[in-house]
């Protein structure tokens, strides 16, 4: 795998991450604009260490935290609303995908990455646009009788397409939600101004504090909310992340929950072939469980998606 | 010498005179009250807040083992009369039992509802608090009346965690935190643990008053014992 990446310098793409904050003078004074700037600064730094360490990850072959220190460069680039760094950091993730043979998920990297690109009118647009078409080509030719992956630009999910299949969902969604512990006060940050500010503001303290289950379930509330954003990508990444945590608490009850989510964001993305797997994997647990409730709400949300 | 802040209990700044500092409580500092049930650990935090608020010291109190009513009562009880301080927001709530009774209490600028088992949500509300009895002043007390419910509803260790981001919180902002927790809730290695996270310690046991006051460095105490008794003004600390 290092030669393959050796060859495309998937990081090397990457510039700017030797730029290092100035140094601030002992003693001197500053504005609020200034420290607001320099704080800018340091947080772009942060974000360029985090692509360094991935880079190293992925130079030993560990592609999961290679992954995983990409996201938190991510997360630092939606707050500084730095929408071409954070199209490239997909982009990046995409072909990592890819070269993991994960291409549907790289596709979803890809797609999003399209948008980005396309908000912020990149000249990277069409490079990426010719990738996505070659992706969405190969998944064609691995299965051929699935003809919703062919590619053309205007083929690609669009926003309102994306609202109009979650909205037709939403509540069987909203029902799993409200089935896992703690949701009730975490689904009440929803209403707020700002959600997704508030929500990572008790991810950080849930995460700060050790309670996994708390960052669990705010994590599939994220992802909710992502969802509802028409941000299908964001929602699968909240999705698997909180699937792990519950994984870690052996919490049977929010494993199943997150897989009902995590097949009902492949539908949304028309990865239609990983929708049954999460849905069947799911219903099995809730049923070992003996949970009645959360497999009639299970099957509710799937025979909601089969039935569109 | 060390700055300090009143405590607003009679007898006890007096009884914690020493060549460091003038008497009271360690301004920026955290106390755990703690001691068997029944002793007055609850009255001694309220008193300390009360006293606070009456000169002008803004409060944040997170109360886990009663609702804001029954507070407002036994604070009544001693004629301590909080409404005035909720009304002119100089007094923050965060109420973290309420909600588990069922009880819907719309939240306002200053009082928040939060539930002891969700942890994570109750510490946003700490943040938010902080903020805002910061904004009203640099100089404010904390009380967390008591840390008992924590431990009931969530395991050990995580309570750990989150009272030490509490004091982090608190400290940070530089208020004057205090605590309540009752011996034997937790087995006797977390109590340990507990105890070393506070600046200081004063432990109540129905006679008794043990102040131990952190100078500088861990293993550097004042200690200062007397008695104590409970009238209908609030604690009273006696000579001995």
């Amino acid at each position: 795998m290092k030669e393959i990446f050796s060859i495309t310098g998937i990081f090397d793409r990457f510039t700017g991450i030797e730029n290092e904050p100035e140094d601030i003078p002992e003693n001197e004074e500053y504005t609020l604009d200034e420290y607001m700037e320099l704080l800018n600064e340091y947080r772009e730094g942060e974000a360029d260490i985090l692509i360094n360490i991935a880079t190293i990850y992925f130079q030993d072959e560990n592609t999961v935290d290679s992954l995983k220190y990409l996201e938190m460069a991510i997360r630092i680039y939606e707050e500084l609303d730095y929408i071409d760094k954070k199209a490239l950091v997909m982009d990046i993730m995409g072909d990592i995908y890819k070269n993991t043979n994960e291409v549907r998920t790289a596709l979803e990297y890809y797609k999003e990455s399209f948008k980005l690109y396309s908000a912020a009118n990149s000249d990277n647009k069409d490079d990426l646009l010719k990738k996505l078409r070659e992706t969405e080509q190969e998944i064609k030719s691995e299965d051929s009788s699935e003809a919703n992956f062919i590619v053309k630009h205007e083929d690609l999910p669009s926003v309102e397409n994306i609202s109009s299949d979650y909205e037709y969902i939403s509540q069987d969604v909203d029902d799993i939600i409200s089935m896992l512990k703690g949701a009730t006060t975490y689904i009440s940050y929803t209403k707020s101004k700002k959600p997704m500010e508030e929500l990572e503001n008790a991810y950080e303290m849930s995460n700060g504090i050790g309670d996994i289950s708390a960052k669990a379930t705010i994590l599939m509330i994220m992802g909710d909310v992502s969802l509802k954003n028409s941000q299908p990508v964001e929602a699968l990444k909240y999705f698997k992340e909180g699937l792990e945590s519950f994984k870690q608490l052996n919490d049977q009850s929010g494993k199943a929950s997150a897989m009902l989510l995590i097949g009902t964001t492949y539908y949304i993305t028309g990865n239609m072939d990983k929708v049954p797997e999460n849905f069947r994997k799911s219903i099995e647990i809730l049923r070992n469980l003996n949970d009645v409730e959360g497999e009639a709400k299970a099957i509710k949300l799937m025979n909601a998606i089969y039935e569109e | 010498m060390t700055n300090t802040i009143e405590s607003g209990i009679p007898g006890f700044d007096a009884l914690t005179i020493s060549k460091e500092s003038s008497g009271g409580i360690f301004d920026h500092t955290t106390t755990l009250v703690y001691g068997p049930p029944k002793t007055g650990k609850t009255i001694f935090c309220n008193q300390f807040a009360y006293h606070g608020l009456l000169n002008g010291e803004p409060c944040l109190y997170v109360t886990a083992d009663q609702g804001i009513k029954q507070l407002q009562n036994n604070m009544m009880s001693f004629e301590w009369y909080i409404q005035k301080y909720i009304e002119n927001e100089t007094l923050y709530i965060i109420d973290g039992i309420s909600q588990l009774g069922g009880l819907k209490i719309e939240e306002t600028n200053n009082f928040k509802s939060t539930t002891v088992g969700n942890p994570a949500d109750m510490m946003v509300k700490v943040g938010i608090g902080s903020r805002f009895v910061y904004r009203k002043s640099s100089h404010f007390r904390s009380v967390l009346d008591s840390v008992n419910t924590l431990f009931a509803f969530n395991q050990q260790q995580l309570v750990i965690r989150v009272l030490n981001a509490y004091i982090r919180r608190i400290s940070e902002a530089g208020g004057a935190g205090m605590m309540t927790f009752t011996e034997g809730v937790t087995d006797p290695a977390t109590e340990k643990q507990l105890l070393s996270l506070f600046d200081n310690s004063i432990r109540l046991d129905g006679e008794h008053i043990t102040v131990k006051s952190q100078l500088g460095d861990e293993d550097n105490f004042n200690v200062f014992k007397s008695i104590y008794s409970i009238s209908d003004k609030g604690i009273v600390i006696d000579e001995i």
